[in-house]
Formats: structure tokens, C-alpha cells, sequence
């Protein structure tokens, strides 16, 4: 299965350059970039091909739109052929989305069309520019559609904005998705491992159930209170690598705190959440390590 | 009562003998002529030619001149750029940056692409008016003024939405002087294609969009027109803001439920249309899934007020035989009624090919929901939430699946699980609740029960 991710942010937001980053970081490996934007000229697509990438372009609509679906499709469809071999496979697919896309439609059709038996949806991060995004939440309700569907929005342009409209725009974002890590960044200077494994997810923001045999999931239930993040932090980096990801809410001290753990780190933050809970994607290989680091929180059963 | 005749009493909003049928050929027509899109878009003599194809192998009774919604956009600055098996894109937008609608080159329906237009409607009326219906599709006035000022409309609608609503004003002036062509051409109704709108809350939808609508679709009906309302993607949210538009008929895409539309539509007293699937089942399926679909759609869409069509204009290589499967359950009732008998034993045959997990070996519990469509279907809904909520309670591993009776790999998983009644749940292969709707607390203890009992339980 090739691992896909999306990239989505609106016209200006740092889109192109987020790209380009993500090509530098992902030098060493086999990965086509498919483009589409419905801006001028498909000016994101020459200034790629600028860079001697594997590059595929769908200009004109947002490529979940019904009437340009056939084109998306074809283009997924011909590109491991066109870009790999058997010795040589594409190793991973990063789908610019247009800024007026809603993500959750990608998911849909990758089923609907079968090219789920190739892809699988490996993540999405959303770029977002401080100036322009309290405006567009307005205006535009797809950009809600992708922040909820974000596994790390890029706060992008923050030398632009002042701390408070900073501060409103991440409050905003963590309303819309309690717990998504938001990086602040200037020309999409981040360090975001794309190409770490990842456990599958679908857009709505859940963990996906497993189905990969490689992989396996946790569920922790809490018997009682108290548990602080820093005990939580800690578990997750005692079980090491083969903790792909941790989510949840948890009872701290102070109330139920949401937490989240991946390979973009580890955050945590005050949630009004009725119940508690986590759940874990982990390698199937180190479960029992993993078990036994989570099994040592105070007050914790672990459920398979 | 002839195709025409159906099709226009359909958009009137009445009785029908069986169901119109408006399949969208646009630059699918250059296909049909052997040309690529580019060249067929630019040329009347093929358009006709392309039309003339269509009529014969699809037995429409109506058809669009031209599915292109960037013709208006291209005489007022708009760049396009050619593709060979789409419509053109718009790649510049002359008020992005700077500049006012007062710098925008006069708008003339005489100019651009239109003459070319026009001259193939005039063609194809004395060729086939008398039998065929024929539409005149103009690009709706949100979607033309974002072809003109590019996404940036949407940081201008909060900085400045005074400027934007006088530039909708202004598309819908466009909007009136292209439909007024296209009725003098011999259109016989004019759809205002605004896809865009699928894109803004009802509260921007009432303010930008539906007074200007309004005004093109009043001045179609002043003119002796019909007028139609095309959108495509999830304008789900807009919907009923669409029906208050003072249209004679709205056609979605397969993004929204027909029969949302068709109850929506109903109480608006307008005619509606749509939404056989484009991709996944004319661009990607065969002529079964096409007559499955087209089944589907006419049954919900009833004998009054309904226009079949797909949601959006036709793939440039959509497979013929899949639109002529479609017209073949149109005009012939009694080959639905055969289709759908063997379409259905087809999937049960190949229902045994269908390999199940191995139940007793998982240590999963598999939860399969066989319905018509959770999103459409009431007692399905409720019983797709019955299961997610009892699944979200229980401490086991719990893989949850929804098999819809409208798809054919739906019917085949139907005739595996050995289901009989819609909507049924079925609990690791068995068929656990058919046709009711289980208490919470019953569905979370067959769960349980199944996942203790399974090897490596807990």
C-alpha cells in the first residue's frame, strides 16, 4: 500500500513552500507529488518541476470535485506505473489539495473507486496563514472541513501576526480540533517527518481500526484519577518506537485533559470530555513492551 | 407525448409517462465525433455533429449545447487553458489583485465562443427541436465572479462584501443578457450552472447569491423560459436556500441525497433533477451498475416533476454502452423490472465468491450492517447509530461495516450474509436483528456475548 498525504491550505497560505520542504526531507525516497491548484497559470506545478520532482498536475478544480474526479483518479491510478517499478515502487504519494477542498471527500472516493487497494490515507497537515484564516472561517466553511480533518496544522507566516491574533487563531484551531499539534512556523521552516510510519486514519479525526496485521490497538481505561500528562509523556517515550500513536482524555488532577501522543510529539491540554479513555496504534511486534510501559500508569487497565 | 414534451412537463413540475431523461453530453460529445475536447468546443459544426451522435445512441429528450462554464469568463480577461478530454480551465483572474468591474472589457453574449454556440442551437433545432429539448447553460454569478477575482472572493466577501455583492450584481447582468441569447437562439430552457455556491454557508448563500440568481431567473421566466438551478458537490448545507430561488427546477450531483432534494423540492412546488453517479458508476462501471443506478434514481424520483441526469457534465470517456444502458431502463419498464430481477440473481451468484473473514479465528467481532443507505433512509440511519454507540461502549475489538443495498458489491455482501429483510445486522456472519432496531443495552450484551466466546476473548 502506498502511504498518501494530504496537504491542503488556502491560496498564499505557504502551500508550495511547505511542498518543497517536504521534498527536501523526503529526498531519499521514491515520491510523487500530485498538484492541484485552482489558482493562476498552475504556478505551484512550475515552480516543483523547478525542483526535479516526480510531479503530477490537475489544474482547474478542486480534485474532489465530482466533475474533475475522473482526472484525480486516472492520474492516482497510471502513477505507480508511471513513476515506479517492481524494484523501484513509489513510496509515497503527497496530494496538494486545493485550498477550497473539503478532505473528507478523499476517503470516499479512494473506497468508492477501489484505489484503496493501492493507497491508504497516511495523514494531512493544513497550512494555515494567521492573517487570512479568522476571515475565511467565515466565509468559507471548508476550512473548518481541514482543520478537523489535520493531523498538524503548519501555523505558517507568524512573523506577519501579532502574539494575540496568533494566540486566537491556535484557540480557534484547537476548538475546531481539540488536541491537533499546531507548529508555528516562518516559510514552513518545520521539521515534520511525513515519511515515519504511521498508523492508517480516516478523515474524520479517529483512529482507524486496525487492518494492517503488522499493526495492533490498545484501548486504556481508567479505574480512577490523578494521572498527570507528565506521567503520560513519560509512559509514551519509555514504550519507544513501537508507540505509533496515543489519543484520548485522561483524568488528571485538575480536570480531564486531552492528550496526544505521535510521532510529531507529545501534547496535552485542558478538554471538557465526559468520559475518559486513550487509544493506541502500536507496532504488533512491540506490543507487549508497550503494554507493560502503559500498564505501569497508576490506575490503569489496558484492554486489547 | 413525445421526449420534449415529457422533458418540459417534467421542469414544469408535472406528471410524466415515465421519466425524462437530460443526460449531460458536453465535451463527452467530442468523443462521440472522435475529436478531443478542445477542438469540439471551438467548432459548431462539431458540437451538432457531436449532439446529433448523442441523440441517436442515447434517445435523450433533452440535451445541453455546451457544458462550458468558462465562456463568459474568457470575453470578460479570464485566461483559459485547453485540455484535451475536459472543458477549459480558467488560470488568471483579472481582478484578483487590483482593478474594478468598470475595468472589466464589455460584456457582449455576441462575443467569444458564443456565435459558434449559437449557430449550433439554431442547427439543432431544425434538426431535432420538435423532439429533443434543448438547453442553454450559462455559469451562475458566484461562479463567474470567482472565475474573475480567483479565491481571493473569499477574503474579500469579509474585507469588502459590499464590492463583492455589487460584483455578483454585476455577473447576474451577464447572467440575463446570455440567457436572453440562448432564448432568442431557441433555447427551451436555460440552466444557471453555479457549482461554486456548494462552497458558502446558507447565510453568504441568502446574501450574495440569491437575490442575483433571482434576478436572471425572473428575467428567463419574463422571457417565456424555463430555468434551471445546476450545483455539483455537497451544497447539502444550501439546499433549502436553493429552494427558495425563484427557479423552475434544481439538478444536483450525487453528493446530495435525491430524495433530500426531491422532499426539499416538493414542498418549494419545483421540479427537480440528478444524480446518477459520473464516476464510479458511468466513467468507471458497467451497463449493470448503470441500469442498478438509473433504477435507483427513477424510483426515487417518481412520475412527477423528475429529470433524470447524471450530476455534472458526462467524462469525455464515458463508456457509451453504459449512457444507453441508462436509456434503456427510461423508455422501457418492462426491461427495469427484468433488470432489476437479474441484475439481483447476477449478484447473488457472485455473492459465493465473496470470501468472509474467518470469524471464529479473530479475535475481532465483525458487525455488519446491511441497509439501503444511511444517509438516506431513516430506520437505516438509526440503526447504523445503534451499532456505532453500542460498539463505542464495549471493551473489545469491534469492526463495524455498512453494506448499501443501492451498490452492486452492497447486493452481493447482502446474498453472503444470507440477509433477507433491509435494514438487518449481522454479528460475526449470522444475522443477528432483521428489520428491528435494537435496544442499546441488547445490542451491547450480543457483542459482548460474541467477543467472549470467541478464542482469546476477553
Amino acid at each position: 500500500m502506498i502511504p498518501l498525504h494530504l496537504v491542503t491550505g488556502f491560496l498564499g497560505s505557504g502551500k508550495t513552500t511547505l511542498l518543497k520542504r517536504l521534498a527536501e526531507a523526503g529526498r531519499e525516497r521514491r515520491l510523487v507529488f500530485l498538484v492541484n491548484e485552482f489558482s493562476s497559470r498552475d504556478v505551484d506545478g512550475k515552480l516543483l518541476n523547478g525542483e526535479g520532482l516526480r510531479l503530477m498536475s490537475i489544474a482547474g478544480g478542486s480534485i474532489f470535485c465530482t466533475c474533475k474526479a475522473a482526472e484525480f483518479i486516472k492520474s492516482l491510478g497510471d502513477l505507480p506505473g508511471r513513476f515506479g517499478t517492481s524494484n523501484e515502487p513509489v513510496q509515497g504519494v503527497i496530494v496538494e489539495a486545493s485550498g477550497m477542498a473539503d478532505p473528507r471527500a478523499m476517503g470516499k472516493m479512494l473506497a468508492d473507486t477501489g484505489l484503496d487497494n493501492l493507497y491508504r490515507l497516511a495523514g494531512m497537515i493544513t497550512v494555515v496563514d494567521p492573517k487570512s484564516y479568522p476571515k475565511l472561517i467565515s466565509t468559507l466553511p471548508n476550512m473548518a472541513a481541514q482543520v478537523e480533518a489535520a493531523d498538524i496544522v503548519v501555523l505558517n507566516k507568524v512573523d506577519t501576526a501579532a502574539d494575540d491574533e496568533l494566540a486566537a487563531v491556535e484557540a480557534g484551531i484547537s476548538k475546531i480540533r481539540p488536541g491537533v499539534p499546531v507548529v508555528r512556523t516562518t516559510f514552513c521552516r518545520a521539521d515534520l517527518d511525513l515519511f515515519g510510519e504511521r498508523p492508517e486514519r480516516d478523515l474524520a479525526g479517529e483512529i482507524a481500526r486496525c487492518a494492517d496485521p503488522g499493526l495492533a490497538r490498545l484501548r486504556l481505561r481508567f479505574k480512577g484519577g490523578g494521572i498527570t500528562k507528565d506521567e503520560i509523556e513519560a509512559a509514551c517515550r519509555a514504550a519507544g518506537d513501537a508507540l505509533l500513536r496515543l489519543k484520548g482524555f485522561a483524568p488528571a488532577p485538575g480536570g480531564t485533559i486531552h492528550v496526544d501522543w505521535s510521532i510529531a510529539g507529545f501534547r496535552s491540554e485542558p478538554a471538557e470530555a465526559r468520559g475518559t479513555g486513550l487509544e493506541c496504534i502500536v507496532r504488533s511486534s512491540g506490543l507487549d513492551q508497550v503494554r507493560a510501559c502503559l500498564e505501569a500508569l497508576p490506575d490503569v487497565l489496558c484492554l486489547d | 407525448m413525445n421526449g420534449k414534451e415529457i422533458l418540459l412537463r417534467a421542469v414544469r413540475n408535472e406528471t410524466t409517462p415515465r421519466p425524462a431523461w437530460l443526460p449531460f453530453v458536453g465535451c463527452h460529445g467530442a468523443k462521440l465525433v472522435g475529436v478531443g475536447a478542445r477542438e469540439y468546443l471551438q467548432s459548431s459544426e462539431l458540437i451538432v455533429k457531436g449532439l446529433l451522435k448523442a441523440r441517436d445512441l442515447y434517445q435523450p429528450d433533452g440535451l445541453p449545447l455546451l457544458f462550458d462554464l468558462q465562456v463568459e469568463a474568457e470575453i470578460l480577461g479570464c485566461d483559459i487553458r485547453w485540455s484535451d478530454e475536459s472543458p477549459p480551465a480558467v488560470v488568471s483572474h483579472p481582478l484578483e489583485e487590483v482593478g474594478g468591474i468598470s475595468d472589466l472589457p464589455v460584456f457582449d453574449s455576441a462575443a467569444g465562443r458564443f456565435p459558434l454556440a449559437f449557430e449550433a442551437l439554431r442547427t439543432l433545432k431544425k434538426e431535432m427541436g420538435d423532439e429533443v429539448a434543448l438547453y442553454g447553460l450559462i455559469c451562475g454569478p458566484f461562479t463567474l465572479a470567482l472565475h474573475l477575482m480567483g479565491s481571493n472572493i473569499f477574503l474579500k466577501m469579509f474585507d469588502h462584501p459590499d464590492y463583492v455583492s455589487a460584483l455578483l450584481g454585476y455577473c447576474a447582468t451577464v447572467g440575463k443578457k446570455t440567457a436572453q441569447a440562448y432564448i432568442e437562439n431557441g433555447a427551451d430552457v436555460v440552466a444557471v450552472v453555479d457549482p461554486m455556491t456548494s462552497q458558502i454557508s446558507p447565510e453568504h448563500f441568502d446574501s450574495f447569491v440569491a437575490p442575483n440568481l433571482n434576478l436572471v431567473f425572473d428575467y428567463i421566466g419574463e422571457l417565456g423560459g424555463l430555468s434551471s438551478l445546476f450545483v455539483c458537490g455537497d451544497a447539502t448545507r444550501n439546499m433549502e436556500s436553493m429552494c427558495r430561488t425563484r427557479c423552475d427546477n434544481i439538478s444536483i450531483d450525487e453528493n446530495i441525497p435525491l430524495e433530500r432534494l426531491r422532499d426539499f423540492t416538493r414542498s418549494g412546488n419545483k421540479s427537480f433533477g440528478g444524480n446518477v453517479k459520473l464516476t464510479t458508476v458511468l466513467l468507471l462501471g458497467d451497463e449493470d451498475d448503470a441500469r442498478l443506478e438509473a433504477i435507483r434514481c427513477i424510483d426515487l424520483g417518481g412520475r412527477c416533476g423528475f429529470v433524470l441526469a447524471p450530476g455534472c457534465d458526462l467524462p469525455f470517456a464515458t463508456p457509451e454502452k453504459n449512457l444507453e444502458a441508462v436509456a434503456e431502463m427510461v423508455h422501457d419498464e418492462y426491461k427495469r423490472e427484468v433488470a432489476k430481477r437479474t441484475i439481483i440473481a447476477k449478484m447473488a451468484e457472485s455473492a459465493e465468491a465473496i470470501e468472509l473473514p474467518d470469524f471464529e479465528a479473530e479475535g475481532t467481532v465483525h458487525v455488519d450492517v446491511v441497509t439501503l443507505d444511511s444517509a438516506s433512509c431513516a430506520p437505516c440511519q438509526y440503526m447504523m447509530d445503534a451499532v456505532q454507540r453500542a460498539s463505542a461502549k464495549i471493551d473489545a475489538a469491534v469492526k463495524i461495516a455498512e453494506h448499501r443495498i443501492t451498490t452492486r458489491r452492497g447486493i452481493a455482501m447482502m446474498h453472503r450474509l444470507g440477509v433477507t429483510k433491509i435494514p438487518s445486522i449481522c454479528i460475526d456472519g449470522e444475522v443477528a436483528y432483521a428489520s428491528i432496531i435494537p435496544d442499546l443495552n441488547t445490542l451491547q450484551d450480543a457483542i459482548r456475548k460474541r467477543a467472549a466466546s470467541k478464542t482469546g476473548g476477553q
